[in-house]
């Protein structure tokens, strides 16, 4: 947690309640209200950025894993639009549990005929 | 509340004290009847409306709803009679901090749109004992939780209700209650019992218009009465009852009256038990519980039910302005009455020694509001009643039908079923108008308390179990089904102990055992979570994993595996078997709904061709929502349940968007009124 959430929640626990409406220790209620909001964003701000890098980190491999993967429906929520459109494209005409042997891209994988 | 048991009317109550004998003015009853006419319309539009003599129609309105009759449906069912009164009566007793019921409950149906619902859309259940019996396997599990669900609607839900309905119809109204409610009950069960899910859903809507609209204009006149906000904040700390004896604190207005975070040791609600020990509770009557669960699963698809939860998000704040401040202006305005500390007096005005604070609400409309806003009122109250009541009797017969019924006679064919699930709500009517004698004889508000006490000592081991669940692949069937029965026991000693050791008026000393006494009931719920997990845990580590095909589309995790196809429906059978008791349910159920079309449609073929049906068959079968004309084609298998956890991607990133600010509205106001 951020600095900021403990701090708050230390003025939540050890102040007591107080019945003039200053709120907690000298805090006005709004100020009160727009801390916790303002602990919410940052928390919301860094999953965003971990999310988007912790998963932007590795489409290399999970390409190469997942050409036989097992994820066949369409969009997938909160995953990037290009892993699964590559997935997608794998799919055999054949039989609808198939999928194409496309050759990768030059450069990456040598592939020698048999 | 109370009444003796030769006389028709109650009397007991001091007319000149708390209710003054005013009879209905023709302006208020033509408001009512307007209002019965609407609903009617509307009920019967939607029971015309929809096709309900599938499964699928009946229990879950097509699968055709828009986000917004979602949305007012939540709410309303959420908020009955038992809100208006409760909360009212709790501000005026003890301040805002009852508040927190209603602001947790605003993370609860987001977490059910955004975390459970893709869950049970991804495993295509109807019911939530038909998670469990998909998840875990075998049968006890579901069944005992399918009889709990039941039990708990009819003991708290539908008990609490009409408590609090009767308060209204018989203190305010002066009117014979089992006439009134018989009256209720009949209009509404005539398009529940036809229309099923879609006709409660859309007379929720309306409903909840209503509510808003008579609810948001008793605060306007409330506030004006008390001088604003600021007025409330000084006049409520000087708001004694002038008869007050001893000089104790009873009947004196709590210091932390406006502040929802209190005392972890000395206080009514404390503050961590608001952030853990309500929150399981909450997670349980949003997340799992079938009445609730039931209506995002008539959404369309997933943007919808998430539209819908967001607008019930948003309503969800109004409880606190609407019903907890009102309450506490009453007690303001009538202070000797609301506010009545000595039990003799509480006695005469209301009939319950112990305080009177349940008639904060009643007495705000009798007294405040001129002609037809009045008959508003009371269609407000009314609505709220109904709304709760009607969406309780549909999922209760959901639950009878598709669970208990369905495992008595697992080859029952649709139209059994749609019977039964009719003749279920009626059952149901009955047994609410039999609660009314039960609700009269009590001490009203007792029977409050013990209602809570049922909900938050039952509720833990239940959501522990479907939140494991859904997060962890490796919750077995004994695993689960130990917590379980430890839960739910250790729940039922605490709600015995309870029931011995009764909480004591305030001016009594308190002499019940330290383990009742000293641990708030907040508390225990959270232990009670506690013990839950860790048996689900140790359990199940120590005993076999759950197999493949159990765990898949079923957790949060596996819920886009690939779905099982359909040809392998009939070798699968045999997997269920070696994995619970007596496997036929699973099996069955998609058997059923694969194999009653057939056998409907030639039913109703020979049923044709036999002899021409009386007027009356007729009818009753028109109301029963069966055509004697049968359908011509077989319903689509695919169009079961809701069966796609696609989304739009603009919609979804919208969604999300409004997400983050309803949450953050949400946190702006618990910090404000912390």
């Amino acid at each position: 947690m951020s600095a900021l959430g403990l701090v708050t929640l230390g003025l939540l626990t050890a102040v007591p309640p107080a019945s003039c409406q200053q709120g907690l220790g000298n805090l006005q209620p709004w100020m009160q209200g727009l801390i916790a909001v303002a602990v919410f964003l940052v928390l919301v701000a860094i999953a965003f950025a971990v999310n988007h890098f912790w998963c932007q980190e590795e489409p290399e491999p999970m390409n190469m894993v997942m050409t036989t993967g097992n994820k066949a429906e369409g969009i997938m929520i909160g995953t990037d639009g290009r892993y699964s459109s590559m997935v997608a494209s794998f799919r055999s005409s054949e039989h609808e549990n198939a999928y194409e042997n496309i050759p990768e891209e030059e450069g990456r994988v040598r592939s020698t005929p048999m | 509340m109370e009444s003796g048991p030769s006389s028709p009317q109650p009397t007991q109550l001091d007319p000149l004290e708390t209710f003054p004998q005013r009879n209905l003015e023709p302006g208020d009853i033509a408001v009512l009847v307007l209002y019965f006419l609407f609903v009617l319309a509307v009920g019967l539009w939607s029971t015309v409306k929809t096709k309900r003599d599938t499964v699928k129609g009946y229990f879950l309105a097509g699968g055709d709803m828009v986000w917004w009759p979602v949305g007012a449906s939540l709410f309303a069912s959420n908020v009955g009679s038992g809100h208006f009164v409760g909360l009212a009566g709790s501000g005026a007793a003890t301040g805002i901090s009852v508040t927190a019921y209603e602001f947790n409950g605003i993370f609860s149906v987001l977490m059910l749109s955004w975390i459970f619902l893709p869950i049970y859309v991804a495993g295509q259940v109807t019911t939530m004992p038909e998670y469990l019996r998909k998840r875990f396997g075998g049968n006890r599990i579901p069944i005992i939780l399918a009889v709990l669900y039941l039990f708990i609607y009819i003991f708290t839900k539908i008990s609490v209700d009409m408590y609090a309905g009767a308060i209204f119809i018989q203190q305010s109204l002066h009117l014979d209650l089992y006439l009134a409610i018989v009256g209720l009950l009949a209009v509404t069960a005539l398009y529940t019992v036809a229309g099923g899910l879609a006709a409660v859903i859309y007379t929720d809507a309306l409903q909840t218009l209503i509510m808003l609209t008579g609810a948001l204009t008793l605060m306007g006149y409330s506030f004006a009465a008390v001088g604003g906000m600021e007025g409330l904040k000084e006049k409520y700390f000087l708001a004694l009852a002038s008869n007050r004896s001893g000089n104790g604190s009873c009947g004196l207005p709590r210091e932390d009256a406006f502040h929802i975070f209190r005392d972890p040791l000395t206080s009514d609600l404390p503050w961590p038990g608001i952030l853990f020990g309500m929150s399981i509770p909450s997670l349980w009557y949003w997340c799992t519980d079938q009445v609730i669960v039931q209506r995002t699963l008539a959404a369309k698809n997933l943007s919808h039910a998430k539209g819908g939860s967001l607008m019930a998000a948003y309503l969800k704040v109004l409880p606190l302005f609407i019903m907890v401040f009102p309450g506490m202006v009453s007690r303001v305005l009538f202070p000797d009455q609301v506010a009545c500390a000595d039990p003799e007096i509480c006695q005469k005005v209301c009939g319950n020694p112990s305080g009177c604070s349940d008639i904060a609400y009643p007495k705000l409309v009798l007294e405040l509001l001129p002609t037809g806003l009045r008959g508003l009122m009371m269609a407000v109250m009314v609505a709220a009643l109904m709304s709760s009541l009607t969406s309780i009797f549909n999922s209760a017969s959901t639950i009878f039908t598709m669970d208990l019924w369905n495992h008595i006679r697992p080859r029952a064919s649709e139209k059994e079923l749609m019977i039964v699930g009719r003749v279920f709500v009626l059952l149901l009517v009955l047994v609410s108008i039999l609660w009314i004698p039960v609700v009269q004889a009590s001490q009203g508000g007792q029977l409050f308390i013990y209602i809570q006490s049922i909900s938050s000592y039952l509720q833990p081991p239940v959501a522990i179990v479907f939140i494991m669940g859904c997060f962890w692949k490796r919750t077995n069937e004994k695993g689960a089904f130990s917590g379980l029965i430890l839960g739910l026991l250790v729940g039922l000693i605490r709600l015995v102990l309870d029931f011995i050791y009764v909480q004591p008026r305030c001016d009594q000393l308190d002499e019940r055992p330290a383990v009742v006494k000293d641990v708030h009931y907040l508390y225990f719920s959270m232990i009670l979570s506690v013990i839950t997990l860790t048996t689900v845990s140790t359990v199940s580590w120590f005993t076999e994993p759950p197999s493949k095909e159990v765990v898949s589309r079923l957790t949060w995790f596996t819920r886009h595996d690939p779905k099982v196809q359909k040809e392998q429906v009939p070798p699968a059978t045999p997997l269920p078997l070696t994995l619970s008791q007596n496997g036929t349910p699973e099996a069955s159920s998609t058997s059923i709904q694969l194999e009653i079309v057939q056998e409907n449609m030639s039913e109703t073929h020979s049923c044709d061709v036999t002899q021409k049906p009386s007027k009356v068959v007729k009818a009753i079968l028109w109301l029963c929502g069966m055509e004697s004309k049968g359908k011509k084609e077989p319903p689509s298998k695919a169009e079961l349940v809701l069966v796609s956890l696609e989304e739009n991607p603009l919609v979804k990133t919208l969604l999300d968007i409004n997400l983050i600010v309803c949450v953050s509205c949400a946190l702006f106001l618990w910090g404000y009124f912390a």
